[in-house]
């Protein structure tokens, strides 16, 4: 249960890019192929290691519906990274990007990381948007891609780590306050025992000693 | 702090934690200072908050458990902890609650009420009513949760389907044994709504809001939208049957849930669902309103309030008692008789009152939920209530053969028109009785039969019609006066354009004509003299009016106009008020082609417009017939129908003004106007009365008769008597008519 950090992550892309299908896949491993239309916004939570340090994440799936859209932008303030999903046997989610991302910059702290991400890779015969499409539009808006398949599972862990790894290098470098929750980071409990004077360097602050029962 | 609350935790709740394997001895603590606790913390820190929501609720789930497997009589939830669980799990959240920074990472207890599906597994329990009051319980706890956790928290799926599902529970059944917990639950709910309005997204339906399934995820969605309260699965644990069972049930149960509790039989609850439609029915957001409008009965449920409350009116409920009845919302407060209710005291009881007042309720209701939707709502409830109630109940009424029926609801029919409001709903009721529809089915348009009421016997039948006519007139914003009359002045056919031109009767006509052909040539800040409202020849006007009736036949040598002026100046700076956001043309001007008449006047008065030959329509054409024959008719009818004019003449529209009031036009051939009528009626009867000797006394005496008392007068009249009392009211009328002419030329000339 204990962790060093806790990094809270949304979801944001077009109704039926797999938004929670990739969230399923990366918590419980799993894939259903029939999703009901995600209503509001649904959650998930893993730990991950990193640096040999436990790094909870804590997932808000939003809803892709423009009906929702009030309710979605009420997530974006506080999390400190965004998996950007588009579908790539479906043009129109790919052309929407720009407006999605718009709305995450407008929304969002400005250190947010964000990672495009293809879904549906394992539907290669269908595929209507080009990887390189995908790699030109991160590296114009300075962004991480990835290709993945919540189905195969495929770059589904590496999706999710990589962005964290992203987040812990931020911190490392001093450029998130950790302790600003509404930046999306949180330490760990045993991080910030009462007596708290170590502040210094925060990435520092040593999670070695997890071993807490 | 944080420390402190659960160490007083720990001592209220010590017997729950007994089994828990963690000692801490009560009376120690209560001997322990504050210095001791930091220390405490290191040796044995205070459990977290999500231990104690999780032993909490294990516990719980457990009895519960033990519930669905249990034979014969299950244990009533008085016989459990299970109130006690959830009261302690509602504390946690709570407390929590406090300290969470908003849109930070979920706190702990939170995370473990989403991830653990407490609330879904809450709202199974509740589902089945195992243990049996648990459903009580339950509410009791989610008003808990919704009064405390802060709105965004109600976004999370594992939370607000759980709600959802509680909100359905109070669809199923009418009249529960817990209505007092869902209306405060639901009227919570409807709180949370207001301070939040996007969550009302979350109780719609998936297909009632995208319309329909665009692609491939729920294909079961697509079944037919069919409501059903009654298909419950027996077995409520199985997770495909509850599937099955959302995927028919309604689209916005939240409003149905409310609809189920308009019924209840404690007035309390019925009222406070009555104003969470309210205020659902006014959340801007989305496709709330339209879905409300769509797949829910509320427009539905308020025509048949009406209808009902229509039907439990007696039959014998005096219809002149009905306009004093007071409109207010005043049945609710009932109860509490406060002494200032003077209107009360005023009308008395009398049979019907209770009834006409519940339905005056309703309808009042009716309207504030029109006036609060947003569009689509509002119109459907218009058409709605249209359908069900106008043209059933109020329609079968008013053609009804008997005449006691018909006496009552016109009665009825002119008070709904005071009291409304809302301008659809005005709209709505006004067009119904005015508009010239086709004949729909055999059944001819409410004008028809409404103009048919006035024109034939009985007598106190077309009273109570001219009067209706009156109500619709006077309404402010009122389409009645749109359809029975502009528009068919509109084109200003009545006026003959091309012989005007060489009959320019004086130096002051022909100045205002040419006047009213500039435009923008107007005073910056007031708006122009209207040279139509305000005609330089006022005076030529006025006198035109005041010798109608010739010097020798006058009943009094008095002239009264000044008496009349004050009350025309009165009522037409009121009347220029409510009629100032019509956009009404300021002068009567001939549209240069026809085209371009579209502005006021409608298609349906087009083709009598054609070919320039002028026709008044229905109405104005009957209250014309209706001076024609003022020496054959009854004087109250006389004075209902000079009312009438007088009422149109006070309007600002310059067509209307220009047809009523300016005897000095060049008329088209064969148009009747109050003037050209009055004077053909006078010079009729001028003869036949100057024949007889004694006429001058039999007018003071006549005069006397009509204006002087109050005493009934005998009967016993010949053909005369009515000529004479026709002649009175031709001469005040006249006045009347010159005094609002020059009312206008005042009002207007000062700029009001």
């Amino acid at each position: 249960m204990s962790y060093a950090y806790l990094f809270k992550y949304i979801i944001i892309g077009d109704t039926g890019v797999g938004k929670s299908c990739l969230l399923l896949q990366f918590t419980d491993k799993r894939f259903q192929p029939v999703h009901d239309l995600t209503i509001g916004v649904e959650f998930g939570a893993r730990m991950i290691t990193i640096d040999n340090k436990q790094i909870k994440l804590q997932i808000w799936d939003t809803a892709g519906q423009e009906a929702f859209r009030s309710i979605t932008r009420s997530y974006y303030r506080g999390a400190a990274g965004a998996l950007l999903v588009y579908d790539i046997t479906r043009r129109e989610t790919f052309n929407h990007l720009t407006q999605w991302l718009e709305d995450a910059r407008q929304h969002s702290n400005s250190n947010m990381v964000i990672m495009l991400i293809g879904n549906k890779s394992d539907l290669d015969s269908r595929r209507e948007v080009k990887r390189e499409e995908g790699e030109a539009f991160a590296r114009e808006h300075g962004l991480v891609f990835m290709e993945t398949s919540a189905k195969t599972a495929a770059n589904v862990e590496e999706a999710f780590i990589n962005t964290a790894r992203e987040i812990y290098e931020k911190i490392q470098e001093g450029v998130f306050d950790v302790h600003n929750e509404a930046n999306g980071i949180k330490i760990g409990p045993q991080h910030s025992p009462s007596g708290a004077g170590l502040t210094g360097n925060q990435g520092a602050a040593g999670g070695q000693g997890g071993g807490c029962c | 702090m944080s420390c402190t609350e659960i160490f007083g935790f720990v001592l209220s709740d010590t017997l729950c934690r007994a089994n828990r394997g963690r000692k801490h001895d009560p009376v120690m603590f209560s001997r322990i200072s504050d210095a001791l606790q930091a220390a405490a913390d290191v040796i044995a820190p205070p459990c977290p908050r999500v231990e104690d929501l999780r032993y909490h609720w294990t516990q719980l789930s457990f009895v519960c458990q033990r519930c669905q497997h249990y034979d014969g009589q299950p244990p009533a939830i008085e016989e459990t902890h299970v109130p006690r669980h959830l009261s302690q799990m509602l504390k946690m959240l709570v407390a929590e609650e406090r300290e969470q920074c908003i849109g930070g990472p979920l706190s702990p207890c939170m995370e473990y009420l989403v991830q653990e599906k407490v609330l879904a597994a809450l709202a199974l329990h509740a589902r089945a009513d195992r243990p049996l009051g648990i459903r009580q319980h339950v509410y009791i706890f989610l008003v808990g949760v919704l009064n405390h956790l802060h709105h965004t928290h109600l976004h999370h799926a594992p939370i607000h389907k759980p709600l959802q599902v509680m909100v359905r529970i109070s669809c199923e059944t009418r009249a529960s044994p817990y209505e007092a917990e869902e209306i405060e639950f639901l009227s919570t709910l409807c709180e949370k709504i207001r301070q939040d309005s996007s969550i009302i997204l979350l109780y719609i339906q998936p297909l009632a809001l995208t319309g329909a399934v665009s692609s491939g995820y729920t294909p079961e969605d697509s079944l037919p939208p069919t409501p059903s309260h009654i298909n419950m699965s027996p077995n409520n644990s199985d997770p495909v049957s509850v599937v099955a069972l959302e995927k028919s049930q309604p689209k916005f149960p939240l409003v149905d849930a409310l609809l189920n509790l308009c019924h209840s039989a404690d007035s309390q609850i019925s009222a406070t669902a009555h104003d969470c439609l309210v205020g659902i029915a006014s959340v801007r957001e989305g496709q709330s309103s339209s879905t409300i409008a769509r797949y829910t009965l509320l427009p539905h449920y308020l025509a048949t309030r009406l209808v009902i409350a229509t039907d439990n009116i007696p039959a014998d409920t005096e219809p002149a008692l009905i306009e004093d009845v007071p409109s207010s919302e005043k049945v609710r407060t009932e109860g509490n008789e406060n002494s200032d209710s003077d209107d009360e005291e005023v009308i008395g009881e009398f049979p019907g009152k209770k009834e006409i007042i519940l339905f005056l309720h309703w309808l009042t209701f009716c309207d504030k939920l029109v006036g609060v939707s947003a569009g689509a709502l509002g119109s459907s409830i218009c058409n709605t209530v249209r359908e069900v109630f106008l043209d059933g109940v109020l329609r079968g009424n008013l053609t009804s053969d008997d005449e006691d029926t018909i006496s009552l609801y016109i009665a009825l029919t002119a008070k709904i028109v005071t009291s409304v409001s809302s301008p659809l709903l005005v709209n709505g009721i006004i067009s119904w009785l005015t508009e010239d529809s086709e004949d729909v089915g055999g059944e001819s348009s409410m004008r028809h039969h409404m103009l048919l009421l006035c024109q034939q016997p009985p007598h106190h039948l077309q009273i109570q019609a001219l009067r209706l006519l009156q109500v619709l007139m006077e309404k402010p914003g009122s389409m009645a006066v749109q359809s029975l009359v502009l528009n068919y002045v509109a084109t200003r056919a009545y006026h003959d354009s091309s012989a005007a031109e060489h009959l320019q009767s004086s130096w002051s006509d022909e100045e205002d004509e040419r006047y009213k052909h500039r435009d923008g040539e107007t005073s910056p800040g007031s708006p122009p003299i209207s040279r139509t409202l305000a005609p330089a020849n006022i005076n030529k006007i006025v006198k035109s009016f005041l010798t109608v009736v010739p010097e020798e036949l006058r009943s009094t040598p008095k002239d009264d106009f000044e008496s009349y002026m004050a009350d025309a100046q009165h009522q037409y700076k009121d009347m220029c008020r409510s009629c100032s956001s019509f956009g009404w043309p300021r002068e009567a001007v001939t549209p240069e082609c026809p085209s371009d008449s579209s502005s006021t006047a409608s298609r349906e008065s087009r083709p009598e417009a054609e070919g320039n030959t002028f026709y008044e329509g229905p109405f104005l054409s009957m209250l014309m017939d209706f001076m024609e024959h003022l020496p054959d008719q009854d004087y109250d009818i006389n004075l209902q129908v000079t009312s009438l004019v007088a009422t149109l003449a006070l309007l600002p529209h310059p067509h209307l003004h220009e047809y009523l009031l300016n005897p000095t036009i060049t008329l088209s051939g064969g148009v009747r106007t109050p003037y050209t009528v009055l004077s053909s009626v006078v010079s009729k009867i001028h003869q036949p009365i100057i024949e007889r000797d004694d006429y001058q006394d039999h007018l003071k005496v006549t005069r006397y008769q009509l204006l002087g008392t109050m005493e009934e007068f005998d009967f016993e009249r010949d053909e005369d008597d009515r000529k004479f009392e026709a002649l009175i009211v031709i001469e005040e009328f006249t006045k009347e008519l010159a005094s609002i002419a020059y009312a206008k030329y005042i009002t207007e000339g000062s700029g009001w």
